[in-house]
């Protein structure tokens, strides 16, 4: 019997359609999972089950009845819980404020917090599951780690029956990953519903009964999971075989372009430099003290910075004024700006990198992430720096995007460039890199070279408490 | 203790008073994320409807009243022009204090006959205490609602996470228009203090930047109500000096009175030079 | 459709200037004036005479280099409505230095001596303006209070110095001393003799000046673009190199030197002296016209002569009507600053449904 169904669902915003004619069938207390790359329509699915989004066609059924959601409130009284990516809690509140938020209602009353109540109720739950969250710490005080966790409570304690997760472990070590996994088995074995969306192919492929896979908006396959294979569900992900281009070798005798300040460290010329570790435990450090050494020492280098949105991106400021401010002495000429070859080159380089739409006067932040990356990355490149700063370059960003951005950082390590890679997507990390170092509470450890450490290895050393013993490069 | 010193105190706790009011106000507007400068404007509308009120009705509660709900009655254009029109709330702000610099002399005019002053107020048998007890009152019908109720909490959220007020289905901007109308509900009571209490008519500009001082005190207080309250009376310590040195004629003779004037707003640049402000609500815009 | 919501945007604040026009003169009802007749003398007093026009022109350059005081520091993202304290700290210094320095009887002695007046006034203003850069560099003081502080205590500051230590000696009223005769070279010249001997002075050529510097420089040199991208994302910018300090010295610094102008216009081109509550609070009302103009350089001239005329309206209520008096100015700014404010939400929202259908 299906405890879920979404029947022909159909999705548009404008003319852009995120979901068409989708139907899917989620049985009660299995886990399904929904895969796709970025952009194609899973979040939006889930929205419209949340109560998000409503649907533009089709019907969700939740046992056997038409379920229509008009807001988040309605998926709560059904009995639906959203885990999102972003956690949405407020930083300066402490954690049981934000657990209490969700026991009021959005009539006006002046009715007292029931604390002692909803405190009662919380701390059953986390020594249901062996947890502890100092709940009367401003949540800015917990780790990531809790933070999640304080979201997880903050759903059970409305005792729902279908929980949603949302890319939950993108920001989790592979240790706290794996302990969320085994956490969902244990929640399908009190006979909850589960539906993960992820694209982390092989934690899925360890916990789910049946996985679905979306594709610009179209359902592709919907099967058991014992069905598919972890390369299967790339190739149905994508449309196609992904290469991976592991094997590239690199010239014996390299040059030393700088030192890492603050530590022991020499980055080579024709290299790709990993640093892996989760963020906040020194990466800006790490790339400020990097920035202002290359500056510091006139070395020509691009910035990809860490955060897109916040560092990169100026709102109402189209392509060719993002493009004048960085390369502002290409385009001078006593002292007045040379506007013909400004729009000239912007042009050629939003055509070189298929950004989309081909419009120049366009204000950046009104372009898709994908496109913005790209043309962030394309203006870094654009004036054959010495070394490229990439601090997650595909974050956001839809599989063949990343693996053209992948490629232009490979292609530009061979030509004698170093390439500095932060990321936190460890596959990233080990694809990629070189030589890589691990950042654990504004340590550097490493150098490792490639190969020298496996997945678990490197996950021990992201997360614990102490690493004596580790080859250790460095403090910031 | 010296009898000079416990009457410096004494009324430095008396000038404190619209202070005290107008900082408790501006933590409704801050906490719930809608920067507040218009305090000035509610303080003028407060101080100018209380007198009247009071001139005509003989009553200080009344004029109390009248202030307060006239004042919330005013936020309204501050509400309707942030929450519905998206306005900034530095330009709304600026012009909501314009307008009440501009509107009340007009009024005044049409009904006192006078752009000035109004008419001096006579209410022999007044309590000099009125005024504590309506600020002890707000005070814990504030702190109530602050930090034990539900709307309070969620007045809190407005200011620091939006997207979880909506994820259970409350609206922000309702509980920030809530918000700004008590805010300036008390501030209405602290001009009212000021014009009948601190002094018996009320007289243009008469607030005279104390607006501006209770947010600067709110802001360097980190947004903590006890802790804001502390600042406002230091402020009023440095007012009643003021007070105090005008008066004293071998001080004046050699202090101008511009300079004793100026201490409140001095004092206060040198509080943001010794203190840093910290922890703003995170939505504050 | 893309030009056709720009073009809304645009004329959104001027369309909000005629609503609130509207409402202020409805507004007139409640103090049982007849709105056609507030109307009539907001929007025809300008140019009853050639006088009126002049005086009109005056506060058209006032305003502007007020607007500009404002709009420079709004491209960086700064809310500066400290320039009231400029324009009266600054004032101060030019009519001082005006009547402390006394020229040798040669061209070359008095072209010095002015050059250094003119440059002493905006250099004092620039600097009044800095103390907010310095509290928000050093203290991450917000920009709104200490502007605020200061205007109080740069009146304070003004108004004793000239009470107590400058005081014309002549006079009854609350000013200085007229400024050296060889300083007073606008008294006679032609714009005065056309206009009837009204206020208006060749600075307002040189504020036209200003708005046409600034929209070249804004659009044809680096510096613009720099500001504006330090508005729109301090951290970006940041990242790119253009450190905070840099952009709020330079936006600051030069909402200073426009407030000065404001000084200048007042001392060396209207009544050669300082005098106490000369000011109808220009630094507000650059406010009220710099978002009219949406912080266009260009757009500042004809929303500073637009605002002009009301402001030359507005104080002859005072004679024209029975209730109403020259406050209701700044109802009206209020109103108009209301308008326009909301007239970009109407903008967006009509052009959004258009979209829609």
């Amino acid at each position: 019997m299906n405890y879920i169904e979404f029947r022909n669902i159909t999705k548009s915003f404008g003319e852009f359609v995120a979901c068409h004619d989708v139907s899917i069938s989620i049985k009660k207390s299995e886990v399904h999972s929904i895969i796709g790359e970025n952009g194609a329509g899973k979040s939006t699915l889930m929205k419209m089950l949340g109560g998000i989004e409503p649907a533009t066609s089709g019907d969700i059924f939740l046992n056997q009845k038409v379920y229509k959601p008009n807001s988040a409130q309605d998926a709560f009284k059904n009995k639906i819980a959203f885990i999102h990516q972003h956690f949405v809690l407020a930083e300066q509140l402490t954690g049981l404020e934000n657990i209490l938020l969700s026991f009021s209602s959005g009539s006006f009353s002046l009715k007292i917090k029931n604390t002692s109540e909803v405190l009662a109720a919380a701390n059953k739950i986390l020594s249901r599951f062996n947890w502890k969250i100092e709940l009367s710490k401003p949540v800015s005080q917990l780790s990531v780690g809790e933070q999640q966790r304080l979201e997880i409570l903050k759903a059970l304690l409305q005792e729902p029956e279908i929980i949603i997760f949302d890319e939950p472990t993108a920001v989790l070590t592979p240790q706290e990953s794996e302990e969320l996994m085994q956490f969902i088995l244990q929640l399908k074995r009190e006979n909850k519903t589960i539906i993960l969306i992820s694209h982390k192919l092989n934690e899925i492929k360890s916990v789910s009964d049946s996985i679905s896979v979306l594709r610009l908006g179209r359902l592709i396959q919907s099967s058991p999971a014992r069905e598919l294979s972890i390369e299967n569900m790339a190739e149905l992900m994508i449309g196609r075989q992904v290469v991976k281009n592991t094997n590239f070798t690199r010239p014996t005798e390299r040059e030393v372009l700088i030192k890492i300040p603050n530590s022991d460290i020499s980055l080579f010329q024709s290299e790709i430099f990993g640093v892996a570790g989760i963020e906040g435990n020194g990466q800006s450090a790490l790339i400020a003290s990097l920035l202002k050494e290359m500056s510091d020492r006139q070395i020509k280098y691009g910035d990809i910075t860490e955060d897109r949105i916040k560092l990169s991106v100026f709102e109402n400021m189209n392509l060719w004024e993002h493009m004048l401010l960085k390369h502002k002495n290409e385009f001078l000429s006593k002292g007045l700006i040379f506007e013909s070859r400004l729009r000239k080159v912007t042009e050629d380089l939003v055509k070189n990198w298929d950004v989309r739409p081909v419009d120049i006067d366009k204000p950046l932040s009104e372009f898709s992430g994908g496109n913005q990356q790209k043309f962030v990355v394309g203006r870094e490149l654009w004036n054959h720096p010495d070394a490229l700063l990439a601090a997650h370059p595909t974050r956001g960003v839809d599989l063949g995007a990343q693996e053209n951005i992948h490629n232009s950082l490979l292609e530009f390590s061979k030509q004698k460039k170093t390439v500095v890679l932060v990321s936190s997507d460890l596959n990233e990390v080990l694809y990629l890199s070189d030589r890589f170092v691990i950042l654990n509470k504004n340590k550097i450890y490493g150098p490792f070279n490639r190969g020298e450490l496996n997945e678990q290895q490197i996950g021990l050393i992201m997360a614990a408490d102490n690493n004596d013993g580790i080859r250790l490069a460095g403090q910031l | 203790m010296d009898s000079a010193l416990v009457l410096i105190l004494l009324s430095a706790l008396r000038v404190s008073l619209p202070l005290l009011f107008a900082a408790t106000g501006g933590y409704f507007s801050e906490k719930s994320g809608v920067a507040q400068i218009a305090l000035e404007a509610y303080l003028l509308i407060g101080a100018f409807t209380a007198a009247s009120f009071t001139y005509y009705s003989k009553s200080l509660v009344v004029g109390y009243l009248a202030a307060a709900v006239f004042t919330a009655l005013f936020s309204q254009i501050f509400s309707l022009l942030i929450l519905k029109f998206k306005g900034n709330s530095i330009v709304i702000g600026t012009g909501l204090n314009l307008l009440a610099m501009g509107i009340i002399p007009i009024i005044s005019k049409t009904i006192f006959n006078s752009t000035g002053s109004t008419p001096s107020i006579e209410l022999p048998e007044a309590s000099p205490y009125f005024p504590y007890i309506v600020l002890v009152l707000t005070l814990a019908v504030s702190f109530w609602l602050s930090e034990k109720t539900i709307w309070g909490l969620q007045m809190k959220f407005a200011g620091e996470k939006k997207l979880a007020l909506q994820s259970v289905g409350i609206s922000p901007s309702l509980r920030q228009w809530q918000s700004l109308t008590y805010s300036a509900f008390v501030t209405g009571l602290g001009g009212a203090v000021l014009s009948t209490s601190l002094s018996s008519n009320y007289s243009p500009l008469m607030s005279s930047g104390r607006g501006f001082i209770a947010l600067a005190a709110l802001i360097f207080a980190g947004w903590n109500l006890p802790r804001s309250l502390i600042v406002c009376l230091f402020f009023g310590l440095c007012e009643a000096l003021q007070i105090q040195m005008q008066s004293n004629e071998a001080i004046s003779t050699y202090i101008a009175a511009e300079f004793i004037q100026m201490i409140p707003y001095a004092a206060t640049l040198a509080a943001l030079l010794v203190l840093r402000s910290k922890y703003p609500p995170a939505e504050l815009k | 459709m893309n030009r056709n919501i720009f073009n809304l945007t645009r004329l959104a604040p001027w369309l909000g200037l005629i609503g609130g026009l509207v409402l202020c003169c409805l507004l007139a009802l409640f103090f049982h004036e007849s709105p056609w007749h507030v109307f009539k003398i907001l929007t025809t007093s300008f140019y009853n005479s050639k006088f009126d026009l002049g005086l009109t022109l005056f506060y058209t350059t006032c305003l502007i280099f007020a607007g500009l005081s404002f709009a420079v520091p709004m491209k960086a993202g700064l809310f500066h409505i400290g320039s009231e304290g400029q324009i009266l700290f600054s004032a101060l210094i030019g009519a001082y230095l005006g009547t402390a320095i006394v020229p040798f009887d040669n061209p070359f002695s008095f072209i010095i001596a002015t050059a250094i007046i003119i440059l002493s006034t905006l250099a004092a203003g620039a600097a009044s303006a800095l103390l907010i850069a310095a509290f928000k560099i050093f203290k991450q003081a917000h920009e709104v209070v200490v502007a605020i502080m200061l205007n109080f205590i740069f009146a304070a500051i003004t108004t004793w110095l000239t009470v107590n230590r400058l005081q014309s000696p002549t006079s009854q009223n609350p000013e200085t001393a007229l400024i050296n005769e060889s300083f007073q070279f606008l008294k006679n010249d032609y714009l005065k003799t056309y206009f009837e001997n009204s206020p208006v002075s060749v600075f307002l050529f040189a504020a036209l000046g200003c708005c046409m510097i600034l929209h070249f420089v804004e659009r044809k040199t680096f510096i613009g673009y720099k500001i504006r991208a330090y508005g729109a994302n301090p951290h970006a910018a940041a990242r790119l190199g253009f450190t905070q300090n840099e952009i709020l010295m330079i936006s600051l610094g030069m909402a200073g030197v426009f407030s000065a102008g404001v000084g200048l216009t007042e001392v060396f081109g209207n009544t050669f002296q300082y005098k106490i509550g000369f000011s109808p609070q220009y630094g507000f009302l650059g406010i009220a016209v710099s978002l009219l103009a949406q912080q266009n350089f260009l757009g500042i001239i004809g929303s500073a002569f637009l605002m002009a005329c009301l402001h030359k309206g507005a104080s002859d209520l005072d004679l024209e009507t029975e209730h109403l008096t020259r406050d209701f100015s700044r109802v009206l700014q209020a109103i108009i600053i209301f308008s326009v404010a909301a007239s970009y939400y109407l903008a967006q929202h009509f052009a959004g449904r258009k979209r829609k259908s």
